[in-house]
């Protein structure tokens, strides 16, 4: 292990800090946040996370997102690796929940437009 | 002397399909559980081409093994996702090797970050979004502690002469 090595980690863990805190700081401070589902880059839906539902998303494999409680999460999925079920509950604005075999997004987003509008 | 590299360059390129194998065999996400989160044991022989061998070659070997271990159960996503990774990692990698401050054990963590950087370009242009760079994080931090191990066995490997 030579000095350049740590300089080298410390860069390492600098970028993901530093992307971390971009991420959380660009979050829009929002009350509401709004669940937008997207299967191959094309919206296919978009309600208040407030509002309970299954959305089955079939693209090259068949997935079911839950909204419920004020949680979003992956329930089902018969994608290689299930990883996007691993990916946890979601709840706040900003996070995302992906599913890369099946191409879906789920992104969580905070609407400014509430907070004008009161 | 060119019988021999072609000789070890078919040895490495053999080791790096079965280390690419292996790795799908050990359940690493019981240990840490988080998806996407891999050893990338097949990095081991980049890193060791690059060191031992020369930059066209590690190339060769790379991009074949890549190809051909989609042989191995993978499918048209899982290639371009390889490739990009690698790719990306390749490049830091071969960059990295010139700074004389550093060992194989801080070019194989820039070379794992390179990797990490790749492929969520990757699922970037795949997804059409950048909200997958939300994920880049928790997969830079994971890569520094595998890009050590792989790294500290690289380090061990070089010294022995082949």
């Amino acid at each position: 292990m030579k000095k350049g090595d740590i300089a080298a980690i410390a860069l390492v863990l600098a970028l993901a800090l530093g992307i971390f805190a971009a991420t959380i700081l660009l979050a829009p401070k929002s009350a509401s946040v709004t669940v937008e589902i997207y299967a191959s880059g094309e919206q296919i839906y978009s309600a208040p996370i407030t509002e309970n539902a299954e959305i089955p998303v079939s693209g090259d494999y068949h997935s079911t997102v839950v909204i419920r409680g004020g949680e979003v999460w992956v329930a089902d999925s018969d994608c290689p690796g299930g990883d996007c079920m691993r990916m946890g509950r979601k709840s706040r604005a900003g996070e995302t929940i992906f599913c890369l075999p099946n191409r879906v997004e789920v992104r969580l987003s905070g609407s400014d437009l509430d907070m004008i509008a009161g | 002397m060119k019988t021999k590299k072609l000789a070890l360059s078919a040895v490495l390129l053999a080791l790096a399909l079965s280390l690419s194998y292996v790795e799908r065999l050990l359940p690493l996400e019981l240990v840490i559980p988080l998806p996407g989160v891999k050893l990338g044991l097949a990095n081991t022989v980049t890193l060791y081409s690059i060191c031992a061998l020369d930059p066209l070659s590690a190339l060769a070997i790379l991009i074949l093994r890549c190809i051909m271990s989609t042989f191995f159960g993978g499918t048209a996503t899982s290639l371009a996702f390889s490739l990009a990774g690698g790719a990306l990692a390749f490049a830091v990698m071969l960059g990295a090797k010139k700074i004389a401050a550093l060992s194989e054990i801080g070019v194989s963590v820039l070379g794992a970050a390179g990797h990490n950087i790749g492929q969520i370009l990757a699922a970037a242009v795949l997804m059409r979004t950048f909200g997958v760079a939300a994920y880049l994080p928790v997969m830079l931090v994971a890569g520094v502690f595998t890009g050590v191990a792989i790294g500290f066995a690289v380090q061990r490997l070089v010294r022995i002469k082949v």
